[in-house]
């Protein structure tokens, strides 16, 4: 069945009513966003996996038992949901989110460029290799942000609400988190120069 | 009959536009929204994918709900 027209509102309703098809197609079409967000955040593989797999069966409980708002959008409500798995192993860990790290997992085993020249394959790598240190660099609020903005869709209101901060808190953040990218992609440029 | 394949759970839709839907609160400025436009596709560059037996898992899990 096709259903890159169908809305996600439209997949939601196919799947409470029974059709397993639609949480398998809002699964495809939000899988690398959720997945994404969780990994930055806890940076362990494993650990993502698992959080992952707890966010959908709270949305499959959610759904089935016919709680879900449909006020909000389905992409934000997941990712809040994820966040606040995330937030919730955290304070069971009682630790900040530094972590444990996931380097030896390569993201090039997953994405599948098979038609790229070796000097191509090596600029991307290079590229992902070196935004995903400097995001890890960043303080672990500003991370936050950025990450729930981008691959969350979470507008800067929801970002407050989930992060328990004012809205020009959660703006500042963003702000911080991209000039420090900024500085930082600049003095790694002016290194290589020199 | 209900479709079950999961064969693209493992490929990372990359996004055609990746700067469309992004709203730009007015507290950024014009540099910062430059940069912040820049680095999308980067960002968008990193993201991953859970592996196939983790989202089989959640369809199992779904499909036995009771």
């Amino acid at each position: 069945m096709e259903f890159r027209e169908t809305s996600d509102q439209e997949l939601i309703h196919l799947y409470i009513s029974g059709n397993e098809a639609g949480l398998t197609e809002l699964i495809r079409r939000y899988q690398s966003k959720i997945y994404t967000s969780i990994y930055l955040l806890v940076k362990d593989e494993y650990l993502a996996e698992n959080i992952f797999q707890d966010t959908f069966i709270k949305v499959i409980n959610t759904l089935k038992a016919g709680k879900y708002n449909e006020e909000g959008k389905f992409l934000p409500w997941v990712a809040r949901i994820a966040h606040n798995l995330v937030i919730d192993h955290f304070r069971r860990e009682k630790r900040t989110p530094l972590v444990s790290n996931g380097e030896d997992f390569d993201i090039f085993d997953v994405l599948g460029h098979y038609d790229e020249s070796t000097e191509d394959r090596m600029i991307r790598e290079q590229t992902y290799t070196d935004l995903k240190k400097l995001i890890h660099l960043l303080p672990s609020e500003q991370k936050e942000v950025l990450i729930m903005r981008h691959y969350g869709d979470l507008s800067f209101k929801q970002i407050a609400d989930i992060t328990d901060v004012s809205i020009n808190t959660a703006l500042g953040r963003m702000r911080y988190a991209l000039n420090n990218l900024r500085r930082m992609m600049l003095s790694k440029e002016l290194l290589l120069k020199n | 009959m209900t479709e079950i394949s999961t064969n693209n759970f493992n490929t990372v839709k990359q996004d055609e536009n990746p700067s469309k839907d992004v709203d730009f609160p007015e507290d950024l400025d014009d540099s910062e929204q430059r940069f912040y436009k820049s680095i999308l596709p980067k960002l968008t560059l990193l993201q991953l994918a859970p592996k196939e037996e983790t989202v089989v898992r959640i369809i199992h899990y779904s499909r036995n709900y009771k």
